[in-house]
């Protein structure tokens, strides 16, 4: 064994195998960094490349751009506010807060840290993991898939903060949101309205990016100062370093994480872009002491992003193992293992060990190499949040609007997003939780898929099945404990009134009781038209949304009778004036007019100048490098190395 | 006068002598897109990308190659841009992986036909059925699929030709079995399988060589069970890009059945029989939007015949696919593919009420 690893070893650590290796390195990073690019574009480009190439420098140049961008993506998210990719969801929660409080180096010194660390957990993990494979893979059936994506649904109770009715009904507004279009049992496509963009369901990246990234940018146009509320980051130049120290501090909650994030990318479906919410909600769950959840905790960093490095060693066990990728990079490094005549397979662990060696080094190696790059980009790259919040609107606008046009490349991209992020802003404005939204959207076809199946094979039989009441208990158990958690805030509140202010969550903060009743009407007539849409369908089509609607109905009923009770103890500031509200679509419907009269390389460069030198204000000078900047990242990455559809405009 | 005559000549001259030779490199220096209708990281990606990267060459002028995934609606979503926006200019190809069933059963969705495109060429791509060993009374052998007295066939949506033709495969033979659908991809199937949750399906040839014969058919869980015949001149024979694996065909298992000379017969088999006959001669196809320049048809056309005597192409492709490429190239899909539109009405009531039981 130890003969392979160093064989293994010195596979990867000659010329050009190393090369290839620092080369995938920075491509990964770059695909992380920029909003809508991720490992997936950045596999598909690449393998092409490999065709020619020598087994290991091909295949561990795959793996090392891929493992990682999940290190990289961290940098948007908490300096933006946006995902760098889907695996950074959560990391937004409390990355971006810290990066308002002046924080975000040490968001990024805990961040990557942790992120070096998950990745090494999951390349350890690969090794002891083959060949305890096959029982995982056997325990885990279609009636434990479901349970556990209740399990995963149980956690918008602590993922909630204040109000558990507003966590399910959210929780269930995602579920019924994924259901538009078609579903995975019977050809009818479901709330479509008859547009042809919604017959095949609404794409991830549109709904997360409005969700997040337009109230985010909204608060940007305001242009109060920097992203940061503060002039410099306490204890200016320590930030990084104070990170670390916190990522070891949290040690066992980083270690737990990976192990958590290693375990789901070994099921086949579940991603990146589950495991970080599961990390999240898990940390929320389990911190007992002074948590500031919302608010910048560090911990809300450092579960997301041990898990989501984590989650690719985790991935590459049933690739390499059985050939079942789990996720689509992985069936495109399967494709990079075919190319290279490599079979998957028990012989991974035995004719081909030193090859699978390779791969863990590689894993190793990338996610320490990229950790250090990361460390050394950040300390310039964090100065961002104190640049005036204008001048970063152009920049957050074009890799929010490209992020989500990469998910079709139609104009239906946009409308979504913004439909998403008129959604995120009345969610913020009625202080509804957006994260359950979010997860509830992400599992709710795993739910249905596996229900369904289960019911065909396996009757009410499956109800029985050891693991699912296993499950079935933890998900019990975390309701109840979040049902008590809340109880004691609500006691503890009430008993003095100073301590009030200390449990606001940042939800609350921007919430307004008055328009939260609004708001919960809206969504329960919303659940009544699901429930009647429903009525004509056939039973395996209309049993889910059903299902979902019924006890989010309640939820916001109740939801909204608690907002009605506390209508005039609202005296909080609007932060979404209605001024900034206008001014913002007036932008946004100028860039999708020009879009559509020229393209999107025309508009948004266009866009970009505009709004400098009219609403930022800036030197002539700055607003024009700005543009061609901006030209020259939408010609030289997306137009000629991902070869984007852009809108096909009248006039070109 | 004079000088106008010789100038017209030589325009003449320039049109007859140069414009052909004009419209045969009237590809250099411009980009020829590949549409792929499912996103990167599928299979068909994969395929498209490799077909991509030698296709150029076979181009007159040399384009570029460039490849655009347009995701969404089973496919659909990249079929209707190519049938209804893009530009029939003769520089977008789509590169398909699709189904004919949705055409047949009119699904919301599909806003074109595909008889209406310009048929370029297709890449074959087998099916093979395969069992788990321990369903009662044991599966050693194919035919021991005849004596089975009931089990879960697993299956990916319902509409799909994977699903409608193991439904009308199992029923021709009369097979008792119960249909368990909604599975999101072949290998999910097959994960399925190992966990005995279903005990049949199937799987292209690339997922049974590369997934189901390590998980499954090396350690002894599952079986091979058959592979449909191809049917050339109105015969029918074992698929010669299956000769390595010693499976049966469809038609064997039949016979094992009903005697050697049996024939099946019935709406069920014409329904088999033609989706059998699309799938085989274009799995994934290449398509040009419709009414494309005759010419352009002609050179992608030629392009494509010569790709597939590309001995780079064949062993790229054999290497990523595992099995080396067979490609139905112009007229002959165009014919098999003009079946489609010309489907009697009666056929196509019954086979909607089948494929929605």
């Amino acid at each position: 064994m130890l003969e392979q690893a160093l064989a293994g070893a010195a596979q990867l650590l000659v010329w050009p195998a190393i090369g290839f290796l620092f080369l995938g390195i920075l491509i990964g990073i770059v695909f992380g960094v920029i909003p809508g690019l991720s490992g997936l574009n950045g596999m598909a480009i690449l393998l092409p490349f490999t065709f020619t190439m020598e087994t290991v420098p091909a295949l561990c140049f795959l793996l090392g751009m891929y493992a990682v961008t999940s290190t990289a993506d961290t940098l948007s998210s908490v300096l933006l506010g946006i995902p760098g990719t889907a695996a950074s969801q959560a990391t937004v929660l409390d990355g971006h807060p810290m990066a308002k409080r002046g924080e975000a180096e040490r968001a990024f010194g805990a961040a990557f840290t942790v992120s070096a660390v998950g990745g090494v957990i999951g390349a350890i993990a690969v090794i002891v993991s083959i060949p305890m494979l096959q029982p995982i893979i056997m325990a885990f059936s279609s009636p434990e898939f479901f349970m556990l994506g209740v399990v995963g649904l149980t956690m918008v109770g602590s993922l909630s903060g204040g109000s558990i009715t507003k966590g399910i009904a959210a929780a269930v507004l995602g579920t019924l949101i994924a259901c538009v279009g078609y579903g995975q049992q019977v050809a009818i496509p479901r709330y479509w309205f008859d547009v042809l963009y919604l017959i095949d369901g609404l794409p991830l990246m549109p709904v997360v990016l409005g969700l997040f990234a337009i109230p985010e940018l909204l608060d940007l146009m305001k242009g109060n100062g920097g992203i940061a509320s503060v002039s410099a980051a306490p204890g200016q130049g320590s930030g990084l370093m104070k990170g670390v120290r916190d990522a070891v501090r949290n040690w066992w909650l980083t270690l737990r994480c990976s192990i958590l994030g290693v375990y789901i990318g070994m099921l086949p479906g579940l991603g990146a872009g589950i495991a970080d919410w599961i990390a999240y909600g898990h940390a929320v769950q389990s911190t007992r002491k002074d948590p500031q959840f919302g608010n910048g905790d560090i911990r809300g960093v450092i579960a997301p992003e041990a898990a989501n490095n984590a989650v690719k060693g985790g991935g590459l066990v049933p690739t390499i193992a059985f050939g079942i990728p789990g996720s689509p990079p992985m069936a495109l490094l399967l494709g990079g293992f075919l190319i290279q005549g490599v079979a998957p397979g028990p012989s991974m662990l035995s004719t081909n060990l030193s090859l699978t060696f390779s791969l863990i080094w590689t894993l190793v190696i990338a996610n320490v190499v990229a950790a250090g790059l990361l460390f050394v980009l950040s300390k310039y790259v964090a100065r961002l949040i104190f640049i005036p919040a204008l001048l970063l609107v152009p920049a957050v606008t074009v890799f929010t609007l490209m992020g989500a046009w990469m998910s079709t490349f139609q104009l239906g991209d946009w409308i979504a997003l913004f439909a998403a992020g008129a959604l995120g802003i009345a969610m913020k404005r009625a202080a509804w939780p957006r994260p359950p939204l979010i997860l509830g959207f992400i599992i709710a076809p795993i739910l249905e898929n596996a229900l369904h199946i289960s019911r065909q094979s396996y009757g009410i039989a499956w109800l029985g099945r050891p693991i699912v009441l296993i499950l079935l208990a933890v998900a019990v158990l975390t309701i109840v404990m979040s049902v008590r958690k809340t109880l004691q805030q609500k006691a503890r509140a009430e008993a003095g009134p100073q301590a009030e202010d200390r449990q606001i969550t940042p939800a609350e903060q921007a919430g307004s009781a008055r328009f939260g009743v609004v708001f919960a009407v809206v969504a329960a007539a919303g659940f009544a038209f699901a429930l009647w849409e429903a009525r004509g369908w056939p039973a395996a089509l209309a049993a889910f949304p059903v299902a979902m609607a019924v006890p989010g109905l309640i939820c916001a009923v109740l939801a909204g009778t608690t907002d009605w009770r506390r209508r005039f103890s609202d005296h909080r500031s609007d932060p979404f004036p209605l001024g900034v509200l206008v001014e913002f679509s007036l932008w946004l419907g100028g860039i999708v007019l020009l879009t559509v009269a020229f393209g999107q390389m025309i508009a948004l460069p266009v866009f970009t100048l505009a709004f400098l030198l009219l609403k930022a204000r800036a030197k002539p000078v700055l607003a024009c490098v700005y543009a061609g900047g901006v030209t020259l990242l939408l010609w030289g990455i997306f137009d000629q190395v991902i070869h984007v559809a852009w809108y096909p405009s009248w006039w070109l | 006068m004079n000088i106008v005559k010789t100038l017209a000549a030589g325009a003449a001259l320039m049109v007859a002598g140069f414009g052909p030779a004009l419209a045969q490199t009237s590809y250099e220096g411009e980009q020829v897109t590949l549409l792929i209708n499912y996103g990167a990281g599928g299979s068909t990606d994969v395929e498209g990308r490799l077909i991509a990267n030698h296709l150029g060459k076979h181009i007159p002028g040399n384009p570029d190659i460039i490849v655009q995934n347009m995701p969404g609606g089973g496919g659909n979503i990249g079929s209707n841009y190519l049938g209804t926006s893009a530009k029939a200019d003769g520089m977008t190809v789509g590169f398909f992986t699709w189904n004919p069933i949705d055409q047949i059963i009119d699904a919301p969705g599909l806003m074109i036909k595909y008889n209406d495109f310009d048929f370029v060429a297709g890449i074959s791509q087998p099916t093979i059925f395969y069992m788990r060993k321990d369903v009662e009374p044991g599966v050693e052998t194919p035919e021991d699929l005849l004596k089975t007295s009931g089990f879960k066939a697993g299956s990916l949506s319902p509409t799909i030709h994977q699903t409608v033709r193991t439904r009308l495969a199992l029923d021709i033979l009369e097979v008792p079995f119960n249909l368990v659908s909604g599975y999101k991809g072949l290998k999910d199937v097959a994960t399925a399988v190992l966990q005995d949750e279903v005990q049949l399906s199937n799987g292209s040839l690339t997922s049974y060589s590369s997934a189901i014969i390590p998980m499954l058919i090396e350690p002894g869980l599952a079986t091979p069970l058959f592979h449909f015949d191809v049917e050339k001149d109105g015969a029918f024979h074992p698929d010669p890009l299956l000769d390595q694996y010693n499976t049966v065909t469809f038609l064997d298992l039949y016979r094992a059945k009903h005697g050697a000379d049996a024939m099946p017969s019935g709406e069920n088999w014409e329904a088999l029989r033609l989706i059998n006959n699309i799938m085989e001669a274009m799995y994934r196809s290449v398509f040009m939007p419709p009414n494309s320049p005759d010419d352009a048809v002609e050179i992608m056309r030629a392009a494509f015949q010569a790709l597939s005597e590309d001995p780079d192409f064949i062993a790229d492709y054999a290497k990523t696919v595992g099995i080396e490429p067979r490609m139905t190239v112009g007229d002959t899909g165009q014919e098999i593919i003009n079946e489609l539109g010309d489907l009697s009405p009666e056929f196509v009531e019954n086979f909607k009420a089948y494929v929605n039981q």
